[in-house]
């Protein structure tokens, strides 16, 4: 029991930054009817941008090491970064392509994903860096052998706050009520006077963003590096979208979290290399028994 | 002063000539009906005039300004809004976000300052609640505020479009086919609030109708349009008796 608990902690860790990355897919979706594969490399370029912003902190001189504060500028820098790369892949990458058919846009995403790994191998190199340790690690919970690091209380408890406040930005703003808006009827919601291109852009940054603060909450845990970390947290926290409904904010959440804890189940009682297996399983069996996944509604195709 | 004008409007699909060269006024305050068999190109002319569909020429002027080939939400701005023949309400919001959605570009505000937070933007954030409930409470649905668009009673979401189209504070209203799918109290009721629409909102309203009693009923002036040309144009009784209209209605036969 207690190693079933720990586990479940252990993969609600996962699961929480999967959940951050799976919004990304879902907003996107949600608004452009889009898989925006490159999602993925921008959580790579978001743990890059992390990385050298602890970087340049430490040759300033901060004491970046074993300091929350610098933790939280170094992954707000990079959600900023990454804010900034996706409203850029959006503007150059998708825009041009707005009325083409939609499976243009998902190779054009392909594209862009290859595209962004290809040039972090070569800006960066292809060697894996290391992050220096943000957080020291330490136990601040136990209950019989379930133990919780601090680190991993910091990664559940800022996602939950990011995911908090996503759901304040789409259900209490204008910004908002305008994304709801055009991702059920683009047309209306312009004549309504929404400029929709800068919704989708607001749509970009956001997911873009909250996938930096992913990579740089899962470097606390694992601090390597490298120009193709994106792809396997990419596809899973796609599966994640898929499984919850994909379109549905709450959906991605949840599929994050399942995803998460059904990784490190398998790997826990099962085996370690069933440990990226699951994640397809999961998705194959999602298409198979309820394709508009947990909280999907059936997709009625508008003229 | 006309609220809209429209010099040679042209719009072609491939070879299809959708709109050819149309004219059209709409006086400050009018109420004009455009009709014609289905096909003729009614409901092409609205998506050209909200900018859904960039003319290949012609201009489409309102105050001065020709809207001709802007895009949708900058039309919206202008003060031009629309309903639509299929309603097109945002099914996943309630009835009072729906007109918020309206509301929004009137109220002003960015984007960004909504998510900041601060004084400025809740107060804003109430002015278009405010501003919304009191539209539902003038077409008198307020009582529907917070159910899903979707759910609602199909007359109900008829109204709402209306109410929404309100909101952004427009000067001319294009309504397409109000009173499509209405009983004969329903559509009494609709000839009441575009009555409603014209004194006490002031606007000016083009108006496309299947439902001859009532656009013959309401409408200073009338257009009817036949494979995307006018065949006449006039008041409701010149209308009723021109050769040209029984014509493209009926066909050949009559002669």
């Amino acid at each position: 029991m207690q190693e079933f608990l720990q586990q479940l902690v252990n993969g609600l860790v996962w699961g929480s930054a999967y959940a951050l990355i799976a919004l990304g897919y879902t907003m996107v979706y949600g608004i452009l009817r889009l898989i925006n594969f490159a999602h993925g490399d921008v959580y790579m370029m978001g743990a890059y941008s992390a990385l050298f912003i602890s970087g340049w902190l430490t040759a300033a001189g901060a004491p970046v090491a074993h300091s929350p504060v610098w933790a939280m500028v170094a992954m707000l820098g990079a959600m900023a970064a990454a804010g900034l790369l996706g409203f850029f892949i959006e503007r150059l990458a998708y825009r041009p392509l707005r009325t083409a058919p939609r499976l243009t846009l998902l190779i054009t995403a392909i594209g862009v994903s290859l595209f962004l790994q290809n040039i972090a191998q070569l800006a960066f190199g292809s060697e894996p860096r290391s992050f220096p340790e943000l957080i020291a690690s330490s136990t601040i919970l136990q209950v019989g052998s379930v133990t919780l690091s601090n680190q991993q209380a910091i990664i559940i408890a800022v996602s939950v706050i990011l995911a908090l406040a996503l759901q304040v930005i789409v259900h209490r703003t204008s910004i908002g009520r305008a994304m709801r808006a055009v991702s059920y009827d683009r047309e209306a919601a312009a004549l309504m006077g929404i400029s929709v291109n800068r919704v989708i852009s607001f749509t970009f940054v956001l997911g873009s963003a909250l996938a930096a603060a992913a990579a740089t909450l899962i470097a606390l845990n694992n601090p390597l590096v490298t120009p193709t970390m994106g792809v396997q947290p990419g596809l899973k926290a796609f599966v994640a979208a898929v499984l919850g409904g994909i379109g549905n904010i709450y959906g991605a959440m949840a599929g994050g979290l399942v995803m998460g804890v059904a990784e490190v189940m398998i790997v826990g009682y099962g085996s370690s290399g069933y440990r990226d297996g699951i994640v397809f399983a999961i998705l194959i069996i999602v298409l198979l028994v309820r394709p508009t996944g947990l909280f999907g509604s059936p997709v009625t195709e508008r003229a | 002063m006309n609220a809209l004008e429209i010099r040679g409007l042209t719009k072609r699909f491939g070879g299809l000539v959708a709109v050819d060269s149309l004219d059209l006024v709409l006086p400050e305050g009018g109420l004009v009906g455009l009709i014609g068999p289905n096909g003729a190109g009614k409901t092409t002319v609205f998506n050209l005039v909200s900018g859904l569909y960039p003319p290949d020429a012609g201009s489409i002027l309102v105050r001065d300004h020709d809207l001709a080939g802007h895009p949708p939400h900058e039309v919206a701005r202008h003060g031009i809004a629309r309903t639509f023949q299929n309603i097109r309400l945002f099914g996943s919001l309630t009835a009072l976000d729906n007109v918020r959605v309206g509301a929004h570009m009137v109220c002003g505000g960015s984007y960004l300052s909504a998510i900041l937070g601060g004084r400025q933007s809740r107060d804003l954030d109430r002015r278009t609640r405010e501003q919304a409930m009191q539209v539902l409470h003038d077409i008198g649905i307020e009582r529907y505020a917070n159910e899903l668009a979707s759910s609602l009673p199909y007359g109900v979401q008829r109204k709402l479009e209306i109410a929404r189209a309100l909101a952004s504070s427009p000067s001319v209203l294009l309504l397409d086919e109000p009173a499509c799918g209405m009983n004969p109290q329903e559509t009494a009721e609709l000839r009441d609030l575009v009555s409603r629409l014209l004194q006490e909102w002031k606007l000016s309203i083009l108006l496309i109708e299947h439902d001859m009693r009532f656009v013959m009923g309401i409408c200073q002036t009338i257009y009817v349009l036949d494979y995307g040309k006018t065949i006449a144009c006039g008041p409701p009784e010149a209308i009723r008796n021109d050769p040209a209209v029984i014509e493209a209605y009926l066909g050949d036969a009559v002669h």
